[in-house]
């Protein structure tokens, strides 16, 4: 039995078996035609964008009458691929720069592919997934790799792919897939996309899953926890069986509670915002109830390289505007040991989770930071923004952002660009030092958000991905809930909220703990939302200060979570 | 013959690729140049280019200078403009 963890991108649970789709090495290099072949190579050109639209064309005659988003796809990418323009563009570099058609095809399609990317409308920026996918199509028939082979099957099962395109998806029989399970792709993805369309379960980025399936295994896509297993033992399997049954009941249930307040039998008020990654996520977020972001990470803005100030702002803007007035709490950079960091700092770091990252990179490299919160003040006359700082471990780090952030202000005003007068600035609480002096740094800054993974992870000394150690990831550890009420208790005295993001926030098993410990502001994923709702209505106050004192008094962290067990069975199902 | 004429955009979700896709239609059924330049830009866009149109990244309420040249100039710009006052049927 193998698991993994992936990003939920569509709900649901679905237990069949493997088929992999292995992609194309589409690698173009950079190559040139002798100026005698150069006919010959648009010549060639012309074929294989013939080929590639009549693929198309077959592909639209064969999908499914109830599939009409994916048949507006392909249609639109026949009519790009057909495009004189394109073709144009493409013959020009053969004839003058003598590239491959393949190298040509590929930098013209590029560039196309930048410019959308680069779009504020949200639906423009998706278009750069359709230039990909019509460059893939010519490519393949370039180089001649056109062959479906292993794409044909005749029983229902789970598609494991590495990436999977919207003419890939078409051209499976939507009557037998039951689940998506992707190596890349976030929340936004054409596979997210689709597998909601078809309402079936999907798990994006799941890194190198694909290349530990050969196909014909057990899978359980789990599209509510993002966990894919390979293989299950029995018990396991069991288990999904019946949280499979449950979840379809369940949610069938919830739709009609999205509208709730998120309120206790006793009346107290609890705000529940969403997590997100993508602004496309924010009307998702607000479908299932969600009263604002509570946490926009912004990573992803870094995958392609460093963003400029104009990108940060585009896309601030599109969530901020789709928010209509709700809160948008923007994390600045908060990059781990990744890529993109090792190329930032410019040097190999031994444990890149006591390294030089976030706020500390930031500090590092102040333009990145300043084009990020340049972006983020531009934005706030459009709605409720608040800046939030990740990875502080001393009061001088959040002294020094501060200072930072009003040196951007007075600059942006020396410009004449509007700002809103007010735009509170917060700290992420993931270092334990600074959970520790919490009384003290809550008088600097407008308010606190725990980040639990973090805390867990620095408190405890556990890297919760490594499978040896997994198992001492506790955040229902005595010390980390001690941690956390010192810190809603500082932020209680001091007046400023105190809201709690980690994905401990998102399971229902805490939901009454934590409103026991004082918190009143919940930030989840959104499709958490309605299952912690649910919890918070059920719940008396004065019996959640009970519960937490009873955890805080535990020695261990499985006694506490006996506790929660016994408390939250047959308010919402088995999630654990 | 060469003409020109301002449109703007009135549907809702600008020149998107349906859109995009049935402007291109109607351009290929003429011999003339079409060439759409959104307003305060240079960018000469081919009418007859789905990719050039979707990128022009019009929203709603662009306003486009539309040149035709050719010898069914005065036929391709009538048609064009007709589907705009349309707005493309939505």
């Amino acid at each position: 039995m193998v698991s993994k963890r992936g990003i939920a991108v569509s709900p649901g649970i679905s237990i069949s078996t493997a088929v992999v789709l292995r992609p194309d090495d589409l690698r173009i290099r950079r190559r040139y035609v002798a100026a005698a072949k150069v006919d010959e190579e648009v010549e060639r050109l012309d074929g294989a964008i013939e080929a590639a639209a009549q693929e198309l064309e077959r592909d639209v005659c064969g999908i499914q009458e109830d599939f009409e988003i994916v048949r507006q796809v392909l249609e639109t990418h026949r009519d790009m691929i057909r495009d004189p323009g394109l073709l144009r563009d493409v013959v020009a570099r053969i004839q003058e720069k003598k590239n491959s058609a393949e190298y040509a095809v590929s930098i013209v399609l590029q560039g196309h592919r930048r410019r959308f990317e680069q779009m504020e409308s949200e639906y423009l920026a998706d278009r750069a997934h359709d230039v990909q996918d019509i460059e893939r199509k010519i490519l393949r028939q370039l180089l001649g790799k056109t062959g479906d082979a292993g794409r044909n099957f005749d029983e229902p099962c789970v598609v494991i792919a590495r990436d999977l395109t919207p003419s890939e998806a078409a051209s499976l029989d939507k009557t037998l897939v039951q689940g998506f399970a992707v190596d890349v792709g976030g929340r936004t993805s054409h596979t997210a996309i689709l597998a909601r369309a078809m309402q079936i379960p999907a798990v994006v980025g799941l890194r190198d899953l694909s290349a530990s399936v050969v196909g014909g295994e057990k899978v359980i896509i789990d599209g509510y926890s993002g966990e894919v297993i390979i293989d299950p033992d029995e018990a396991t399997l069991e288990k999904y069986e019946r949280k499979s049954e449950w979840s379809h009941q369940f949610y069938r249930s919830l739709q009609e509670e999205v509208r709730w307040p998120a309120e206790t039998v006793d009346g107290y008020e609890i705000t529940l915002s969403a997590n997100i990654e993508f602004p496309e996520e924010v009307n998702a977020a607000l479908e299932w109830g969600a009263s604002g972001i509570g946490l926009y990470r912004t990573e992803f803005l870094y995958e392609q390289g460093i963003p400029d100030e104009d990108l940060h702002l585009k896309t601030y803007r599109r969530a901020i505007k789709a928010l209509k007035g709700r809160q948008l709490v923007i994390r600045t950079l908060d990059a781990g040991a990744d890529k993109f960091h090792a190329e930032a700092v410019g040097f190999h770091e031994p444990n890149p989770f006591l390294g030089c990252r976030s706020i500390r990179l930031c500090f590092e490299q102040p333009d990145l930071f300043r084009a990020q919160i340049r972006a983020a003040l531009r934005v706030s006359p459009l709605g409720p923004v608040k800046v939030m700082i990740p990875m502080v471990a001393t009061l001088e780090e959040v002294r020094r952002s501060r200072a930072l952030i009003d040196d951007v202000r007075a600059e942006l005003e020396a410009e004449g660009v509007e700002i809103a007068p007010r735009v509170p600035v917060g700290i992420m609480v993931e270092v334990p030092s600074i959970a520790l002096m919490a009384d003290r740094v809550a008088k600097e800054v407008d308010f606190f958000s725990i980040g639990t993974n973090d805390l867990v992870q620095y408190c405890l000394a556990v890297d919760r991905v490594n499978e040896k150690v997994a198992h001492l990831y506790q955040p229902a550890h005595p010390a980390i809930l001690s941690l956390m009420k010192l810190v809603i208790d500082a932020g209680a005295r001091a007046g400023i909220p105190v809201s709690l993001c980690g994905e401990m926030c998102s399971e229902p098993i805490y939901t009454v703990l934590l409103l026991g410990l004082g918190l009143r502001h919940f930030s989840v994923s959104p499709i958490a939302i309605p299952t912690v709702k649910r919890v918070i209505r059920q719940v008396c106050m004065r019996e959640a200060f009970e519960i937490a004192d009873e955890c805080l008094a535990c020695g261990q962290a499985e006694e506490a979570l006996e506790i929660l067990q016994s408390r939250v069975r047959g308010l919402v199902p088995d999630f654990s | 013959m060469e003409l020109e004429r301002w449109v703007e955009i009135a549907n809702k979700y600008g020149l998107h690729a349906r859109v995009a896709t049935e402007l291109v239609k109607v351009a290929q059924a003429y011999d003339s140049n079409i060439t759409l330049t959104r307003e305060g830009t240079e960018d000469a866009v081919d009418g007859k280019s789905i990719l050039g149109l979707m990128s022009m990244g019009a929203e709603t309420g662009a306003r486009l200078l539309l040149r035709v040249a050719g010898a069914d100039a005065e036929q391709a710009m009538e048609a064009v403009v007709e589907m705009f006052q349309r707005t493309f049927d939505e």
